[in-house]
């Protein structure tokens, strides 16, 4: 493979040669396009950019020198194409000259010629300055904090405010920074959809967050968390006097002033939590003095809602695509590492037994990921939660991969993209290619996956790999970005009007205790838009319908994995308590289970299931248990015959 | 902390804004209906804040506005940053007479804002800043913004 694949264009009106030309280039690692006339060339380049044109002088409709001249009248771009002129005909130094002279054309290649003789002008002319130097985002700069181990608070404030557009998925990142650094101001953050959104920090506490829909169901809150029973709710909401609910609660002394104010945070939890989506926000921070406000969000209360966004509202995929880049580095505490802090009291890290030993023996993503009881998204989870919070960073040196490092990476490379199309490889990949020049992702793609294996299975697995990058960028090469974009906006509207429809489908099933039908649909919703409203608590409803007694304990394992990534502004949905009390149930914790359902038909009084599953409880706690080894022999034959009432 | 203020001179249908203090949901732009005015001056020099629901509301307000030649003068940084990012904020209407530029020193870390004025420091597509900018002490400064972000309004119109 060439030191550097670039993207060139062949014009040349003779089929044969072009095309013998474009395999020979393709063979050296080259993406190359060939066209037999100048208006399809011109054409071409009018949707993308070529590192190379290769003309020829002869060319049917105009000459190659005609042609230059005319791109570079009409595609005036940045990052100037670089053209060769070649020819078998007109050969003679002369008109090479004029003819370079005119054009401005880098080199003239005498046909046949050599593909060494190109290669020696790519090197003498491309190396020295090449195009598009690779400008590095402000967004991966700020992911080069996983690499330090100090960091200033101004250049930490400066990094947030050379943002411009971020992933949604970032926001969790950039509110553990404005908090750490004990800023004041409002980060304010605007979609694509044109909606404004506001989070106002206070010396590093979140004091206010504005977004456009405010609802939060306050009474779901209350009882939900436990703070109020629904009958003084009830009463409550039966007052007309014009005082807020929650001043109402507190009058009546139903509710403490420091309950409410936790119940105020967690209104600010829900809405931050609207803020985390998936696709692009643009956010700006304005620094300010701001006025205390209370309740605020503290350091403390954060962690706690990062563990909630980081487990709930972060795609595995995205973070797997992030990660990327680091997964063959060590991990490494930083100073900042404190064994009793906050965040080791969170469930995904409590999951991963013997994480910090395993991070003090220097291990990788990689080696973790083959940790035997390490399920990948409770890693990358735990990961980036330690690094949000900074007690952990990336050591900058690159570890060598042996023989059997390469057959693992390899073999979770091909993992991840086996089944991708060509565009989401390249999502997949957008991270590590973020800050390089288009014509090098090739060349850095090969470079991740590391050089061909011996052995000859990996090798087989390595080449599968290869192929997918070759394919995904030729494929992206050869379509417009706005094509490209238009369709995956098409295909993911698609999918996600579909994914509500199967989603409605699978809760009548779950009612209809259909859970095998129920979980089938949920199966396809998972594939086609895992970020759907209620997915989680419905896997985890239709996962408790169909136990296997002999699996329970491993199923009741994953139950709760799904539980745990329920979104916070999903858990105040009656459905959510009484999931929870099933999953209770099927613990064997029967009174807590009981507070869930009440909870779940207090909050909707016509979801019929919490119902039922209360009437059940009742039923089995007043049927006395009945001892068959000193019974009467007649009162126990006489019970399997008795006819049920009712 | 300063509330939004506002100061309003109206000479026949030339109108003269002074905003001053946060841009925030308090903000009441209700009196200052632009109808009826054919020149509109909004000075946005003593403007400390600006907060999501100020910028809807700005949005709302000067989009409502559909006759008047309206110029903004003097934006600190706060408000030059929502003009580059925010559809709306600077409208096709609007244009800028002048904008403060945030300069820096590494080492003695002083901090000055220099206004950039039409036609002196940035003209359409262009800037042209001051050859040399000092800190009290003699010291050198540079700006303190990243450029392409900064004056990205400026390639668009002023």
């Amino acid at each position: 493979m060439a030191e550097v694949g670039f993207k060139i264009l062949i014009v040349e009106d003779d089929a044969n040669l072009g095309a013998t030309l474009r395999e020979a280039l393709t063979r050296k690692g080259h993406f190359v396009f060939h066209v037999t006339k100048p208006d399809d060339a011109i054409q071409l380049m009018t949707k993308q950019v070529f590192n190379y044109v290769l003309a020829d002088c002869l060319l049917p409709q105009m000459t190659g020198i005609d042609l230059i001249k005319k791109i570079r009248a009409e595609i005036p771009n940045e990052s100037p194409t670089k053209f060769l002129l070649m020819s078998g005909i007109y050969t003679d130094k002369a008109f090479q000259q004029e003819a370079l002279q005119e054009s401005k054309a880098v080199g003239f290649l005498k046909k046949p010629f050599q593909l060494e003789e190109l290669d020696q002008f790519i090197k003498k002319v491309e190396l020295p300055s090449l195009p598009n130097a690779s400008i590095e985002s402000p967004r991966k700069r700020l992911y080069e904090i996983f690499e330090k181990e100090k960091v200033s608070p101004r250049e930490k404030r400066k990094l947030i405010e050379s943002l411009e557009e971020v992933d949604g998925y970032d926001l969790p990142f950039i509110y553990s920074l404005l908090a750490e650094t004990k800023t004041s101001g409002h980060l304010n953050i605007f979609t694509d959809r044109g909606t404004v959104s506001g989070v106002t920090f206070f010396q590093g506490l979140i004091v206010g967050v504005d977004v456009e829909d405010q609802s939060t169901f306050l009474g779901h809150m209350l009882i939900q968390s436990g703070y109020l029973a629904p009958q003084d709710l009830k009463d409550v909401l039966s007052d007309k006097s014009p005082r807020r609910i929650g001043q109402k609660l507190i009058d009546a002394s139903k509710l403490s002033p420091h309950a409410f104010d936790m119940i105020l945070n967690e209104q600010m939890n829900v809405r931050l939590t609207r803020t985390i989506t998936d696709g692009k926000v643009r956010v700006n921070f304005v620094s300010t003095e701001v006025e205390e406000i209370s309740p605020s969000i503290d350091s403390d209360q954060l962690t706690e809602y990062l563990h909630d966004w980081v487990a709930s509202k972060i795609q595995l995929s995205w973070l797997e695509s992030l990660y990327l880049m680091w997964s063959g580095q060590r991990i490494l505490k930083s100073s900042q590492w404190k064994d009793d802090h906050a965040v080791f009291k969170t469930s995904f890290l409590k999951r991963l037994k013997n994480l910090p030993e395993r991070l003090a023996q220097g291990a990788n993503i990689n080696e973790l990921l083959s940790t035997d009881g390490y399920d990948p998204t409770s890693i990358y989870k735990a990961l980036h939660l330690l690094l949000l919070k900074g007690l952990i960073i990336f050591s900058s040196e690159k570890v060598a991969l042996d023989a059997s490092a390469q057959r693992q990476h390899v073999k979770k490379i091909y993992g991840q993209i086996s089944n991708k199309e060509s565009n989401e490889v390249l999502e997949l990949f957008q991270d590590l290619l973020a800050s390089k020049r288009e014509a090098e992702w090739l060349d850095e793609l090969m470079k991740f996956i590391g050089p061909a294996p011996l052995d000859p299975e990996v090798l087989k697995l390595w080449q599968v790999v290869k192929d997918k990058f070759d394919k995904a960028l030729r494929i992206h090469w050869s379509e417009t970005d706005t094509q490209l974009t238009a369709t995956r906006k098409e295909d993911s509207s698609e999918k996600k009007i579909k994914s509500i429809r199967l989603m409605d489908e699978a809760k009548a099933q779950l009612q209809l205790n259909r859970y095998k039908k129920a979980n089938e649909l949920l199966a396809e919703v998972s594939k086609l838009y895992p970020q759907a409203t209620g997915l989680r608590v419905c896997v985890a409803w239709g996962q408790l319908g169909a136990l296997d007694p002999a699996k329970k304990q491993f199923q009741l394992k994953d139950i709760e994995l799904e539980l745990m990534q329920v979104p916070p502004d999903e858990r105040y949905d009656a459905m959510y308590p009484f999931v929870m009390g099933l999953y209770q149930k099927a613990k064997g914790d029967l009174a807590t289970a009981r507070k869930s359902f009440e909870k779940a038909q207090a909050m909707d009084p016509s979801f019929i299931a919490p119902k039922r599953e209360l009437s059940q409880l009742d039923t089995a706690k007043n049927t006395p248990k009945q001892d068959v080894f000193n019974m009467d022999l007649k009162d126990v034959i006489g019970g399997f015959f008795k006819k049920k009432s009712g | 902390m300063s509330k939004f203020q506002c100061k309003v001179d109206r000479q026949g249908q030339k109108l003269t804004l002074q905003l001053g203090g946060i841009i925030d949901e308090d903000a009441d732009f209700a009196p200052l209906a632009l109808q009826g005015a054919q020149e509109v001056q909004i000075d946005l020099d003593a403007i400390k804040s600006i907060n999501s629901c100020g910028i809807r509301e700005w949005i709302k307000w000067i989009g409502a506005n559909s006759t008047a030649k309206v110029v903004y003068a003097k934006c600190p940084k706060v408000i030059v940053d929502q003009m580059n990012m925010v559809d709306g904020f600077l409208p096709a209407f609007a244009k800028v007479e002048s904008f403060y530029v945030p300069y820096y020193h590494e080492d003695s870390g002083s901090e000055k804002n220099i206004l950039f004025r039409y036609g002196v420091e940035f003209k359409e597509g262009q800037i042209q800043p001051p050859t040399e900018v000092k800190d009290e002490s003699g010291n050198p400064m540079e700006m303190d913004i990243i450029e392409s972000k900064y004056f990205k309004f400026i390639k668009a119109k002023v």
